[in-house]
């Protein structure tokens, strides 16, 4: 009995004041589905630069004149760098072998001989592919006696951390805008929802409910919006990637593939919101408005 | 069951209550009387805790205003009837669902407020009203929900706030006579009133009030 007076109320509340609510919902749904959509994108570009991260290597060049102790005193240094994961040797005719697979051709077919120098392919660990970690390490190892040359991708190395800081900072400063926006919102026809029913809380109040009880439909309001909300977000998302599927098939060969999954996440991110927001602002004004009236 | 000492509450602009030491006993029907403005509405939010004394205190049964938590106001609150001139129902709600109220919030069954209520709407004869809606009823029939949401859950205490105020002589006598049942049963009533005439021939206690204080007469 007491869930289906709260339930009553809450459609009530949300009956009452439908116009605010449903601007509340639509704004929300635009709202979420910019912050889910900058998360889906954060969320690329981290794995992107993950995946890069993984394949990321230095190659350590030799001189072609090192016996094979030399080599294995080299290997043993490198062995003593923490920030090196994995080392890989690459012979003289190892080297011949890739350069064969990757162009086809025989080094030994086209000058006679292998000029190809031995080489270490090292891996770093991932935490460890900062351009400056990444620039001491190569300039350590390139003091190595033995040592030709030490060769990396320095430049994708810092455009991408520049774009990863880059995207970080945008997308936490625009994601907790709409958060702030989205709190603002629900809060507001929260107040009044509230504001309205103001004599009815005081009754309430005077016949011994308590807190929760008085609070629990305003909750349930703004659970209800915010997952309305969500749901127009997911709907939007969903229309979103259709339309960027259709507007790039002709050009790249690529499609995104869209989740069911982000209908739920941003369900549940808006009740949650709505919820958080909800039982905030009932709670505030709830013992503002009321002791006014009677 | 009541007892007032040296009760004070002051709003900051003359008006309120000072000094008032009383007692209120368990089982009577009291009659609170005195000008509008005297203080009589004062004395009766102090007594359900509406407001805290800036001075003295009041103890109703176990509960002392001095060291009362905001739950147990809660609880005291769904310990007393309080009815108000206003008669102070959620006009969006049917008569039945008004009535149900103090039962809903404190969790009772379907079946047993579904009881409870028929029982007391039959005893102010308003049964057959059950499915309006509280805002389309008169003023006389709206004073005998609030009766009803009053005792539906059997209080030990009711608080009637000039509970008359607002209904011809009629309506008036019928919600006295109510009143006067229900402390009949046992229960404290408690009436802040200035109709004189509908009073008159009674021998409740009477307690006069002037300006915020009690008076000898």
């Amino acid at each position: 009995m007491r869930l289906s007076f709260i339930l009553k109320q809450t459609f009530i509340n949300l009956w009452t004041a439908r116009l605010p609510a449903l601007v509340a919902v639509f704004t929300i749904g635009i709202s979420l589905s910019i912050v889910i959509g900058m998360g889906l994108l954060g969320y690329k570009a981290f794995t992107s630069f993950d995946l890069f991260q993984d394949k990321f290597e230095i190659e350590v060049f030799l001189y072609p004149n090192l016996n094979r102790d030399e080599i294995t005193h080299i290997q043993n240094k490198l062995a003593d760098i923490h920030q090196i994961k994995m080392i890989n040797y690459i012979s003289k005719e190892e080297a011949a072998r890739i350069f064969k697979e990757e162009f086809g051709e025989d080094i030994h077919d086209i000058l006679d001989e292998n000029p190809l120098p031995p080489s270490f392919n090292i891996k770093l660990y991932k935490q460890m592919t900062h351009p400056d970690i990444v620039e001491n390490v190569a300039k350590r190892i390139s003091e190595f006696q033995g040592v030709e040359d030490v060769k990396y991708h320095k430049e994708i190395l810092i455009l991408i951390e520049k774009y990863i800081r880059l995207i970080t900072l945008v997308g936490i400063g625009v994601i907790l805008a709409l958060i702030i926006a989205m709190n603002i919102l629900i809060r507001n026809t929260i107040k009044l929802s509230v504001y309205a029913r103001r004599k009815q809380i005081a009754i309430l109040q005077q016949l011994g409910a308590g807190g929760l009880f008085i609070r629990l439909p305003y909750i349930l309001e703004g659970i209800l919006e915010g997952a309305l909300g969500g749901a127009f977000a997911g709907f939007l998302l969903h229309l979103s990637f259709q339309v960027i599927n259709f507007s790039v098939q002709y050009i790249f060969d690529v499609s995104l593939a869209f989740s069911p999954l982000i209908y739920t996440v941003s369900i549940i991110t808006g009740a949650l919101m709505g919820m958080f927001s909800s039982s905030r602002a009932a709670k505030s004004f709830m013992y503002l408005f009321a002791r006014d009236d009677y | 069951m009541i007892t007032c000492s040296k009760l004070t509450v002051n709003f900051g602009n003359g008006e309120g209550i000072r000094n008032i030491t009383t007692q209120f006993y368990e089982g009577d029907f009291t009659l609170l009387l005195g000008p509008t403005g005297c203080g009589k509405s004062t004395l009766m939010r102090v007594m359900y805790m509406d407001i805290l004394p800036s001075k003295g205190y009041i103890s109703i049964r176990n509960w002392d205003s001095r060291k009362i938590s905001k739950r147990q106001i809660l609880k005291l609150r769904q310990g007393i009837g309080i009815i108000f001139q206003d008669f102070r129902l959620i006009e969006n709600l049917n008569v039945f669902e008004n009535v149900a109220l103090p039962l809903i919030m404190t969790g009772h069954s379907r079946k047993a407020i579904h009881e409870r209520v028929s029982v007391i709407l039959d005893e102010v004869g308003l049964l057959e009203t059950w499915r309006q809606k509280a805002g389309s009823l008169s003023g006389g029939e709206k004073q005998r929900v609030a009766i009803a949401r009053a005792i539906v859950k059997k209080p030990f205490l009711i608080l009637a706030d000039e509970p008359t105020g607002n209904l011809d002589p009629e309506a008036a006598n019928t919600v006295f006579e109510l009143l006067k049942k229900i402390n009949a049963l046992g229960t404290s009533v408690i009436m802040a009133t200035h109709n004189y005439t509908l009073i008159e021939d009674t021998d409740y206690r009477r307690i006069y009030m002037e300006n915020g204080s009690l008076v000898d007469l």
